[in-house]
């Protein structure tokens, strides 16, 4: 490939009181091409992109930009000089239309009024780029997620950035909403941008990336074209060591039928019918937006139950708070753990005795000896690596956290799970600890409803399938007859 | 045992800072007064803060959750002048007097959370229009005027003294001291005081995991309104007369030494001990500037000054904490 290097890393190094976050992290970024990265939660990639937008300053090491050497000095550089970090928190401005955001803070005026011609021409051009039939003047607030993220990248183009960092831009997109993002992202390619794509799926790296760059423990462990690796070389390289089975299997026989859901409808899902038995794991797939989590949401009674009814072996239940559904032995691990799930400013200990308090009590009171006595036992078993259960949540790694939500649902010993994307943006050596925690589950004879956006997931994962569209179950299968090509079908309604 | 170590120390840690503020401050005015270290003024001194003190236990918790009352000082005003009237001008037993302001102020608790629970109103919003209408109902109620001439025993809570050993202490002192140590049981050792820091620290995340949050939030404002009649008894016994002026701007020196003491307003941060020691640091440099003669309207002026001192070192502090992150 004909194509030079915008930008390049020399031997980057950067320490942060007792943790060596980089160490000699060389990397280039060439002209036309995608860089995907990779490495597990901890590995620096975060660090190296915080580098990247001018949020910290490295120790040591050069950075050159089309061949001369720049300090990244603060946050204005990158707009100053093409370079766009794209974020995985969304920074829209909700109530401003499209072009609003797209140009925000570098609105065209003439003399101070806003020059709404030139703004919606240029908005126009932009969102062209993206591929996004849409009119500028739209409230960003009432897309949809995915194509706010296009939007995130419109901003980045609206300052004529060269080079885009992507952090996990998929992270919270469906199957079909990614592939948009890759279009656009090829499309960009072709234009003469580089991009630095960061992802957990990994097989999005080999589909979108020209090149894949993994780090370890801050270094740079290697570099290779994305036909030079393997699924296999790659989780290596990431975790060192083999993951044989990356969907643990086990034999576990299925019991009695323990949650029925009969004509369950309310403002989001429509006529919902299915049942799970006691130590069975379904999957439910489906587009973002199609109802998933809002059923999951409706049985765990946060929505409310408009017509249908809910059995719990076999008896009708009113479920009309999460309060309840824990006393019926119904858990849920929400969508996204950050919001929902974890008191961020509280303590590991905290976090996961949240549910359990009233039965750890005695007259009302709780015993730090008892919570301390909790919480360690599920530290250990979940493998939560953590300094003590003192530690603020807000200072663990995504993995970590996550298996905190899944300590705490453990302690009110569950008979119905039922997990939201339950491996959402997190490492590897992580994602398989959970899904031998789930297996563990249903082993002790929970019945669990997995809603995942990663097929691989629920086809590696799930005893059967359900596929939702538009709030309503569109076809159920048995795992042996599914596919992921099959349940798009289904989910996208090409079927 | 070990782990129980480590936690009181953290705890204590947490409010160091505020504590050698405290120290600070009062090294300055013993050296600079040398009436300050005497016991008589340290007992004065903390008579004065009675109210604040009592308040802010009742704030603290709303706080925690991520509400504010700015009803306390009128709703202080307001029940104080029931108690009275009922003694005064209904002629009814001091006992059922004071039972039945109580009974009023629970009422006014209800009516603030069940307008933040139940109509998912602002806390803010509520409040300030509570803090209106209630300095309004006071005004109607006495016809603008003072209500006195209660029987001594009713002005026992407010004005009464009990020896201990040789040393007259008077009744409020030991009342908040008490109610403080309740509090901070209430808060750090029970189910309600994990699901208070729960609900202020994310709501969203505490509903999911079973908390009744509308259920803890309407307790915090009745246990506040139950502490703000507490409040209003002392007041009303202390002068031995109710005014409807009583209490104005009270609510703003709770949350002042809330936030002092290390409280956040956006919730879940904040502790009893901390609090207590806002609430000192308050009273200390009322205190410490009266002795020194300097006027009253500096040591609000000094009020504030610490109060952005405080904010801005917990400041300071959580940016260092998070660049190590």
């Amino acid at each position: 490939m004909d194509s030079k290097a915008m930008l390049e890393l020399n031997n980057i190094t950067k320490t942060f009181p007792g943790v060596k976050a980089l160490s000699n992290v060389s990397f280039t970024l060439n002209q036309n091409e995608i860089v995907g990265l990779a490495g597990e939660n901890g590995a620096g990639k975060s660090t190296l992109i915080k580098i990247l937008g001018g949020v910290y300053q490295p120790d040591g090491g050069t950075i050159e930009l089309y061949g001369n050497r720049v300090r990244i000095a603060d946050t204005h550089f990158g707009i100053a000089h093409g370079i766009s970090i794209i974020y995985q928190e969304l920074s829209l401005v909700p109530e401003l239309s499209v072009a609003e955001n797209l140009y925000l803070g570098a609105l065209p005026n003439k003399a101070g009024k806003i020059d709404y011609d030139t703004l919606f021409r240029n908005s126009k051009e932009i969102l062209r780029i993206l591929g996004l039939d849409i009119s500028p003047k739209t409230k960003v607030g009432g897309l949809g997620i995915s194509i706010q993220q296009l939007v995130e990248i419109g901003k980045a183009l609206a300052r004529d950035a060269k080079i885009l960092v992507m952090d996990e831009p998929t992270s919270s997109l469906g199957r079909e909403d990614a592939e948009r993002l890759f279009r656009t992202m090829k499309s960009l390619k072709e234009k003469g941008c580089g991009i630095i794509f960061i992802s957990h799926r990994l097989e999005e790296l080999f589909g979108v990336a020209d090149r894949i760059t993994v780090l370890r423990d801050g270094e740079v462990v290697d570099t290779r074209y994305s036909s030079d690796w393997t699924m296999d070389s790659l989780v290596f390289a990431m975790v060192n060591r083999k993951i044989d089975q990356f969907y643990p299997k086990r034999t576990i026989s299925i019991g009695e039928k323990v949650l029925t859901v009969e004509n369950l409808e309310n403002k989001l899902i429509n006529n919902v019918n299915f049942s799970v038995s006691a130590g069975e794991i379904v999957g439910i797939a489906g587009l973002v937006g199609s109802g998933r989590s809002e059923l999951l949401k409706t049985i765990y009674g946060v929505n409310k139950v408009r017509k249908g009814r809910i059995l719990l072996s076999g008896r009708e239940c009113r479920i009309d708070s999460p309060e309840k559904a824990l006393l019926h032995g119904i858990a849920m691990v929400p969508e996204n753990r950050k919001v929902e799930g974890l008191i961020l400013s509280s303590t590991v200990k905290e976090n996961v005795v949240l549910s359990v308090l009233k039965k750890l009590a005695k007259y009302s009171f709780v015993s730090r000896k008892e919570i301390s006595f909790s919480a360690d036992r599920a530290i250990k078993y979940f493998e939560i690596r953590t300094p003590s259960g003192n530690q603020k949540v807000l200072k663990l790694s995504g993995g970590n956290q996550q298996k905190i939500i899944f300590a705490r649902i453990a302690e009110i010993e569950p008979k119905i799970l039922l997990l939201d994307e339950p491996t959402r943006g997190i490492d590897i050596g992580s994602k398989v600890d959970i899904y031998n925690k789930i297996l563990d589950f249903a082993e002790k004879g929970a019945a669990i409803l997995l809603v995942s956006s990663d097929l691989t997931e629920i086809l590696g994962m799930a005893d059967r399938v359900l596929v939702m569209k538009e709030g309503t179950m569109v076809a159920e299968m048995d795992i042996k007859d599914a596919d992921s090509k099959l349940i798009m079908d289904y989910a996208t309604g090409g079927r | 045992m070990e782990v129980e170590k480590k936690k009181k120390r953290f705890e204590l840690r947490g409010n160091l800072s505020i504590l050698m503020g405290l120290v600070v401050l009062c090294v300055f005015f013993s050296i600079t007064s040398d009436k300050f270290l005497s016991a008589g003024n340290l007992v004065n001194m903390l008579l004065q803060v009675t109210n604040i003190g009592i308040i802010a236990i009742g704030g603290l918790f709303i706080i925690l959750t991520g509400g504010i009352d700015l009803s306390a000082g009128s709703m202080t005003a307001l029940v104080g002048l029931l108690m009275a009237g009922f003694c005064v001008d209904n002629g009814f037993p001091v006992f059922i007097s004071i039972l039945l302001g109580f009974a009023a102020g629970i009422g006014m608790g209800f009516i603030n959370g069940l307008s933040v629970t139940k109509l998912r109103l602002s806390p803010f919003i509520v409040t300030l229009a509570m803090q209106s209408m209630l300095r309004g109902l006071g005004n109607v109620y006495s016809m603008g005027t003072t209500i006195y001439g209660m029987p001594e025993s009713f002005n026992f809570v407010g004005g009464g003294v009990i020896r201990i050993f040789n040393w007259e202490i008077p009744f409020p002192v030991i009342l908040l001291i008490a109610l403080f140590i309740i509090g901070h049981f209430v808060l750090s050792k029970t189910v309600f005081g994990h699901q208070v820091y729960a609900v202020g620290g994310n709501r969203e995340a505490a509903f999911l995991a079973g908390i009744n949050v509308k259920r803890v939030e309407m307790t915090t404002y009745v246990i506040a309104a139950v502490l703000t009649s507490v409040a209003a008894l002392v007041l009303t016994g202390r002068l031995a007369a109710a005014l409807p002026t009583a209490a104005e701007g009270l609510e703003f020196s709770a949350i002042s030494a809330i936030v002092i003491g290390g409280g956040s307003l956006s919730g879940g941060k904040g502790n009893m001990l901390g609090t207590f020691i806002g609430v000192l640091i308050i009273g200390v440099l009322n205190n410490g500037l009266n002795l020194l003669n300097i006027s009253p309207f500096w040591s609000k002026f000094a009020q504030g000054l610490i109060i952005f001192v405080a904010v801005l070192i917990d400041a300071i502090n959580q940016r260092r904490a998070q660049d190590r992150a």
